[in-house]
């Protein structure tokens, strides 16, 4: 199993999991009272750049993002340290009033944010082998980051994972 | 007329529709100010993934304004939640620059 496919295998996990059991708020850098909420989109690698959404997602963020930090492979199992980045929109509370909504900015978007990295690690603790290939290792680790670009707020989950080791060279399994 | 009535009858013609002000709405106020679209400029944030940050500079009577914002406190221009970058006042004007973190 190469390390896309792992990556891949992640990817669909959390799409099955979590995209559909959680909603978070949609973006809206023009309009702070266009209020609407989405299930949150799984990427591989990195958020992708306006006009490169694929084709149904509704927002780049908010989102999980599945990257790779390194691996390594000691000959007798071969094993990657995955980083599951968390980004949410969380701008302050909106409170439904008689004329539609009414907008306060707040700092309080880490409850966003932790909400959904909770419900991650929550289903990645009750599913430790994904798609029969990847088995999830502790530690799992999640934290958010020092400083947060607001309205925006990002965190992370790392944990290792183990799959098949890559086959070594015929003199290398005799001599070694 | 002190020099300081001079000044402030000076503001009320910058500060006139007709002249450079334009009105815009900041937290839910209309106000006259004076954008410096010159400064208008949006550049990647590289340490977030998927953020840019976007600016306004713009003019604004002290006196009609109020207390001057401090750093870091949250605003609403036009619709867009902004942050208080910095603020300056100079002869009872405040020159105040925004910024807006937003999705890429």
């Amino acid at each position: 199993m190469s390390t896309v496919s792992v990556l891949e295998a992640l990817k669909s996990f959390l799409q099955e999991k979590i995209s559909p059991i959680i909603k978070l708020q949609k973006p809206s850098d023009n309009n702070i009272h266009d209020y609407k909420l989405v299930n949150p989109a799984i990427h591989i690698g990195w958020i992708p750049p306006k006009g490169y959404l694929p084709e149904g997602m509704e927002a780049a963020i908010p989102c999980l993002i599945v990257g790779l930090d390194d691996a390594t492979d000691d000959g007798q199992g071969l094993e990657l340290n995955i980083r599951i980045s968390a980004a949410v929109y969380s701008p302050g509370l909106h409170k439904p009033v008689a004329t539609g909504l009414d907008y306060t900015p707040d700092f309080k978007g880490y409850n966003d944010l932790l909400n959904l990295i909770d419900r991650t690690v929550a289903e990645l603790m009750k599913n430790q082998i994904i798609d029969g290939k990847v088995a999830i290792q502790m530690p799992v680790k999640w934290g958010m980051y020092q400083e947060q670009p607001y309205p925006y707020w990002y965190g992370w989950i790392t944990f290792p994972v183990k799959k098949q080791t890559y086959p070594t060279a015929e003199i290398a399994r005799q001599f070694l | 007329m002190s020099f300081k009535d001079i000044i402030q009858s000076d503001l009320n013609v910058f500060f006139n529709l007709d002249e450079f002000a334009e009105t815009h709405t900041i937290d839910g106020r209309s106000l006259n100010v004076i954008v410096d679209n010159d400064r208008l400029q949006q550049r990647s944030k590289k340490e977030y993934d998927g953020i840019s940050v976007g600016e306004i500079l713009f003019y604004v009577k002290a006196s009609d304004f109020g207390e001057r914002p401090e750093q870091g406190t949250p605003m609403v221009f036009d619709g867009r939640q902004m942050y208080v970058f910095d603020c300056r006042e100079d002869d009872g004007v405040y020159e105040i620059i925004l910024q807006q973190n937003r999705g890429i």
